[in-house]
């Protein structure tokens, strides 16, 4: 088999890219140097942390209902963060809801991202009759504003959390598939494909060893840039009720059982509320910084 | 130009017939039987039958899309369950209001995203530059349903100074004063992220315009700095900005849908959500495919537009 | 008596801070333009060459740290910026590389050169547009009154060069910069545009500050020509005294690697080495790493910029200087 085709030969490129730059103009360098990238980053990491050690955290019950201490205010001693219109610990139920957000939010982005990725290296890699019906199928996707869709799906499959995550999943297809399929083109049309295929390398082989590793930096820039949309929309869905149903709840789900109360006890909006922009503020400070970092070339407007 | 009409129109028809197909799919997608589903567990075998025969359900499938899209094009999307009228009048006036509180937002966020844009761009990567980017960082990481619950408690009920809901007061005749006083917490809470979004895009194709050489050369000329802003960036920057205006409608859309819910407002997208809770699936039907249709058809204007606006475009 | 120059540079040093450090992409320029005259300047890329034009007209993006640059005896880095907008096209003007980037795509290219008139010589809108199509006409635009309507993607980029030319010329300026202004044309447009750009001196008699990489066009165009090394001016002279007997081992090297400047018979030999990167410039003379003539002293011992008689300067240690005598 052709030397050319090997897999170091793509990770070469991207090295021969930054030969002769001093260390400080590397990527991982100048993602490091960006502040407001590793505060998200540091938020993220918290909160994912957080999420998995609920179990064994010391928290209370989060369903354990108390009529007799509902609506608390935040800082009252059993209940740092106050308690909803049962009486439940609010700063328990945020960081069990964050497992439920969290979770939904990566599902969903690793759905979309694997059929997006396939469909958009599939377009890219052969063109032609494939590249033009998957394009169109993409355009009838993005001829929906993006909530809509995720509105009719879940109309179609009946209001619950699977269901919010498979519209999401399936509503963000196009924006990976679209995305990939660029990047697989700018990949294309550098030599060492050329010389991969005249060497006889099989179409497998040039997708799996050369395309694929130049897919892992872009692909990087755009699920950061988009799971932090998964978060908002996951509780969106919830919020208008076809997201998470009771018991099950989420970030979302809390901030529509607050939203009753909100005349007499505003805490229980504000605490989910900001958890919620914490966290996608997060992830859109680390995906812009890895967008400057990775790819400058993926700009505004990509949604 | 011709040419590139004749090719959009064509390509915006072929997107729509996808649409319509994949809206007739919903329906169909469904699992379980939608007719079992929207008359409720109660239902009688008698109207079950009925019910099916009545929307066609019994015939093959490419008849039953023929059938529908037939009688949608003369206006006839069906009769919805819950509210037992025809669709589309209710649909109609209902996405009446929804444009009368997308277009607020989309006049705020125009004009406030690109003045922030613009003031970016012109004082790049000083302390304004800076604040401008963080703001826009938190306004599209802020959801729009928690944003209009701040507003409702801040300016509704502590300050009283708004409406906390609705489109007019529940008394009395509505005037356009009502209606502006009714708007303007949601049109803000709305018009925040495609703000945001104009104001990054702004920056960005500004600072982009400003780099180019023309501009160096309208300097060269002894064309002041104030000047070749105005007269030569800014212009390249409002073409470029044009082809925003489709996305910017999809966040608007989108976003009506939670801002309503929250705000009250009697628009399309709230419609839509209690349509599902109560599985009125002609409403959602219909509903998707007026959205869909109307966002189809901005985006067809958004690239007219552009052409008319480009002389390169335009000659072509 | 010597006329005298209308533009003269003095120590000019510009730099630019960058992620690598300070780039010193203008370190002491020492030039003169009398008036009339085409001087070109030559040198490899990333001397420096547009660092100096940009600077001239205080249009660069870095800062200027030190010098003078005398326009008319007047300093213009003293200038408020409004009196530099008025001397800006026109009594300096200049044109730049590449005519696809250098008109604004969505205005007509009568308005362009319009607005320099209008603001310069206060011309109303209409008066502006005729005297448009006239200066397309002495650029040989064909069908000029006709194009002052058409947008600039609707020209070949030879006739948009001509359009930045009609442009530059517009307020017959007492120096024309033209940065590159053939690069990005093909051959034949080349040569065209050039015979405009002499014939257009000798009409008007502006004095062209002409930057380029063809020695050939300086050969043929140029009354004098400085060479540029790392941000210096390295050698000054008539061109073709310049030419016929190089006197800095860099302008020997430019001379023997390029097809105009090597005697006849003899092989193309390109200069050793690399230019020195931003921030590498030690102690001693810049070029010393690559110069075939160099000696110990040059390791450590800068140069400066001498007069070797017959109006010539140079910048090496193998030079002596003597007294000034004006350029004949
Ligand atoms: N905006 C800038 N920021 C940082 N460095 C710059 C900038 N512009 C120019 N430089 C540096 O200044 C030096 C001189 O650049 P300049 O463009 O004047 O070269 P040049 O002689 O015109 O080259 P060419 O023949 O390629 O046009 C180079 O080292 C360049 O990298
Ligand atoms: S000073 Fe020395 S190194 Fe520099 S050009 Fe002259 S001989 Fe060469
Ligand atoms: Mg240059």
């Amino acid at each position: 088999m052709s030397e050319i085709s090997s897999p170091t030969s793509a990770a070469n490129q991207v090295a021969g890219a930054y030969a002769g730059r001093r260390a400080a103009d590397m990527p991982l360098a100048r993602l490091v140097r960006n502040r407001m990238a590793m505060l998200g980053l540091a938020v993220i990491v918290v909160v994912t942390m957080l999420a998995l050690l609920a179990p064994v955290l010391p928290l209370a019950d989060p369903n354990a209902i108390n009529t007799s201490a509902r609506l608390k205010p935040p800082g009252s001693p059993d209940a740092v963060l106050g308690t909803d219109q049962l009486g439940r610990d609010i700063l328990s139920r945020l960081i069990w809801g964050a497992r439920v957000s969290l979770l939904v939010a990566v599902l969903a982005a690793g759905i979309a991202l694997s059929i997006g990725t396939l469909i958009g290296v599939l377009a890219g890699y052969f063109g032609g009759l494939i590249d033009n019906v998957f394009m169109r199928l993409i355009d009838v996707l993005l001829a929906f504003p993006y909530v809509l869709l995720a509105i009719a799906l879940v109309s179609a499959l009946g209001p619950g959390l699977i269901n919010a995550m498979i519209a999401i999943a399936i509503v963000n297809i196009s924006f990976y598939a679209r995305n990939v399929r660029s990047a697989v083109l700018s990949v294309m049309s550098m030599e060492y494909i050329d010389a991969a295929r005249a060497a006889g390398a099989s179409h497998l082989r040039i997708i799996a060893l050369d395309i694929l590793p130049n897919m892992i930096a872009p692909i990087m820039v755009l699920v950061s840039l988009n799971i932090g949309w998964m978060v908002t929309e996951t509780a969106g869905l919830s919020f208008v009720g076809l997201g998470a149903q009771p018991p099950t709840s989420d970030w979302g789900s809390m901030l529509a059982d607050g939203r009753r109360f909100i005349l007499v006890a505003p805490h229980a909006i504000m605490m989910p509320g900001i958890a919620i922009v914490l966290l996608v503020f997060a992830f859109n400070s680390l995906g812009d910084g890895l967008r400057d970092a990775l790819d400058p070339r993926l700009r505004e407007g990509g949604r | 130009m011709r040419r590139y009409i004749t090719q959009r129109l064509l390509s915006a028809v072929i997107v729509l017939f996808g649409v319509s197909i994949l809206v007739f799919m919903v329906l169909h997608l469904t699992p379980g039987d939608p007719v079992e589903i929207m008359l409720g567990p109660t239902a009688r075998p008698g109207d079950i039958e009925r019910l099916r025969a009545e929307l066609g359900l019994t015939d093959p499938l490419p008849v039953q899309y023929v059938r529908w899209v037939s009688r949608a094009l003369q206006g006839d999307l069906g009769r919805s369950i819950q509210l037992n009228r025809p669709v589309l009048p209710e649909l109609l006036s209902r996405f009446q209001a929804t444009l009368i509180l997308a277009v607020a937002a989309a006049i705020i966020a125009f004009s406030l995203g690109l003045l922030l844009g613009v003031i970016s761009a012109v004082n790049h990567n000083k302390l304004v530059d800076r604040v401008v980017a963080g703001f826009a960082m938190l306004a599209v990481s802020m959801p729009a349903f928690w944003v209009g619950m701040i507003g409702i408690v801040v300016f509704a009920v502590n300050l009283r100074w708004l409406p906390a809901s609705g489109m007019y007061p529940p008394q009395g005749a509505p005037s356009w004063g009502k209606l502006l006083v009714h708007l303007i917490m949601p049109a803000t809470t709305l018009a925040l992220v495609p703000m945001a979004v104009i104001a990054r895009f702004t920056r960005s194709q500004m600072l982009e315009v400003l780099g180019q050489e023309f501009v160096l050369t309208a300097r060269a000329k002894g064309v002041p700095r104030a000047r070749v802003i105005v007269d030569h960036a800014f212009g390249n920057t409002l073409v470029a900005l044009i082809t925003l205006l489709g996305l910017e409608a999809g966040i608007l859309l989108a976003g009506a849908v939670y801002v309503e819910t929250v705000f009250a407002w009697p628009g399309i997208g709230s419609l839509m959500v209690e349509a599902i809770l109560k599985r009125d699936f002609p409403i959602v039907q219909g509903g998707v495919l007026v959205i869909a249709t109307s966002y189809v058809l901005i985006n067809l204007l958004t690239d007219l537009l552009h052409a008319a606006a480009d002389p390169r475009i335009r000659v072509t | 008596m010597p006329p005298e120059p209308i533009l003269r540079v003095r120590g000019l040093k510009t730099q630019f801070q960058s992620a690598a450090g300070v780039v010193r992409a203008v370190d002491g320029v020492d030039l003169d333009i009398y008036p009339g005259e085409i001087v070109g300047i030559v040198g490899e890329s990333g001397s420096g060459k547009s660092a100096l034009a940009y600077s001239i007209l205080r249009l660069t993006s870095g800062r200027i740290v030190a010098g003078e640059v005398q326009f008319r005896g007047q300093n213009v880095l003293e200038l408020r910026e409004a009196e530099m907008e008025k001397l800006r096209g026109d009594r300096i003007a200049m044109i730049f590389q590449d005519p696809m980037t250098s008109l604004n795509p969505l205005m007509r290219i009568g308005t362009q050169i319009g607005e320099a008139l209008r603001y310069h010589l206060r011309l109303g809108r209409r008066a502006a547009a005729a005297k448009a199509a006239a200066l397309l006409q002495a650029v040989h635009l064909p069908d000029a009154e006709r194009r002052v309507h058409d947008y600039p993607h609707q020209l070949s980029g030879g006739q948009r060069q001509r359009v930045v030319i009609a442009m530059g010329m517009s307020c017959t300026p007492d120096l024309l910069i033209a940065d590159e202004p053939t690069t990005a044309l093909d051959v034949t447009i080349q040569s065209q545009i050039l015979n405009l750009i002499s014939e257009t001196r000798q009409r008007t008699s502006t004095a062209v500050l002409l930057i380029t990489h063809d020695l050939g066009v300086v050969a043929q165009l140029c009354d004098r020509v400085a060479v540029m090394y790392a941000g210096q001016v390295v050698e000054q002279g008539r061109t073709a005294d310049v030419f016929a007997d190089p006197q800095h081992p860099y302008t020997i090297g430019l001379l023997r690697s390029t097809p105009h400047g090597r005697r006849r018979g003899e092989p193309l030999r390109p200069i050793p080495g690399q230019p020195p990167r931003p921030g590498e410039i030690a102690a001693g003379c810049p070029f010393a790493p690559r110069c075939h003539l160099a000696e110990a002293r040059c390791q450590h011992q800068a140069p400066d910029l001498i007069h070797i008689g017959g109006g010539r300067q140079a910048r090496c240690l193998l030079r002596t200087e003597v007294a000034y005598e004006p350029a004949p």
